[in-house]
């Protein structure tokens, strides 16, 4: 876990294409908490990566065609503004990921033994 | 560039590039927008922040979602081709027909304030011209003649003034109808191509 924490902190300078799929499931765990709405989710993951506006848009379109969130709005200051709610689909997608994960260390392991050799 | 004028561009370029889910794309930025504004930042900040349209259209054309385009058969073209070649004089004819009366029409209207602004040239300086000769008048052909010619000089400056201010306000509407009116014709002619193509 310690590891996973560390590898977070640093995605903010990571792989672009190690990132776009790391952003996903960071989109997914904000939605483990509570329901929220766009910026929101950018404010709220800002601590640990940076997700642009136009970024986001198209993860949670993705998210939402996978089935993985859906979406419900809420009258706020006399608009409606979205909010998305994180499903049992990407309830799973997150258990499926941190269950993943371990494999995902053994590599990185394996990978720096062999740079370190 | 304010808030309304990037939601009309996003609207056309997704628009332009068929992107299914445009009502969506919109709601989100003219949501986003709103929070941020919210949130305290000003309008400009927030636009100058984010992508501009046509990059986040070219965002939204995932290759699982490319953008929209319609490909033409290769026989159909060059069928297409071959119509327009044989069809050239009779629509080259037309199109010429066409150029030469929009360019009449774009004279005609345009003749109004080239008219008057002639009449305002003249009035005001043949006005002014007669208004300081009438002195002189006075000391060769007598007073009456004078006080006469510097009537006519004011009438003339006046008539000139008029004629000014109206080919000034003439001037004002037809540039506006005219570029109206030449994007509307660009418009056309541009939907028209497209269909063509």
């Amino acid at each position: 876990m310690h590891n996973i924490v560390l590898t977070f902190e640093r995605v903010i300078g990571l792989n672009p294409q190690l990132k776009k799929g790391l952003l996903e499931f960071c989109v997914l765990a904000t939605l483990k908490k509570e329901d929220s709405y766009g910026y929101q989710i950018i404010k709220d993951t800002s601590s640990v990566v940076e997700i642009s506006d136009s970024t986001l848009y198209p993860i949670l379109k993705r998210l939402e065609a996978q089935g993985e969130i859906e979406s419900y709005r809420v009258e706020h200051n006399g608009r409606l503004r979205k909010y998305f709610h994180l499903t049992l689909v990407g309830q799973a997608s997150i258990d499926s990921f941190l269950a993943d994960w371990p494999a995902v260390m053994g590599i990185y392991t394996y990978i720096r033994e062999c740079n370190n050799d | 560039m304010t808030k309304d004028q990037f939601i009309k561009q996003l609207a056309a370029e997704l628009t332009r590039y068929g992107i299914s889910d445009a009502a969506n794309t919109i709601d989100y930025y003219d949501e986003l927008i709103d929070d941020r504004l919210e949130a305290g930042e000003t309008e400009a900040e927030i636009i100058a922040s984010l992508a501009t349209p046509a990059q986040i259209v070219a965002q939204l054309a995932t290759p699982d979602k490319p953008v929209r385009q319609k490909k033409m058969a290769p026989m159909l073209i060059i069928l297409i081709s071959i119509l327009l070649v044989l069809g050239s004089p009779l629509w080259g004819t037309l199109l010429l027909t066409a150029i030469i009366l929009v360019a009449l029409g774009y004279f005609l209207i345009w003749l109004g304030p080239f008219l008057g602004a002639i009449f305002a040239a003249a009035g005001i300086l043949g006005g002014s011209v007669s208004l300081v000769l009438s002195f002189f008048v006075g000391l060769q052909e007598g007073w009456i003649i004078a006080v006469m010619q510097l009537g006519i000089s004011f009438v003339m400056v006046g008539v000139g003034l008029i004629c000014a201010g109206a080919t000034w306000y003439m001037t004002k509407y037809l540039i506006r109808f005219s570029v109206g009116i030449t994007r509307w014709l660009v418009g056309m002619f541009r939907s028209r191509l497209k269909v063509v193509a």
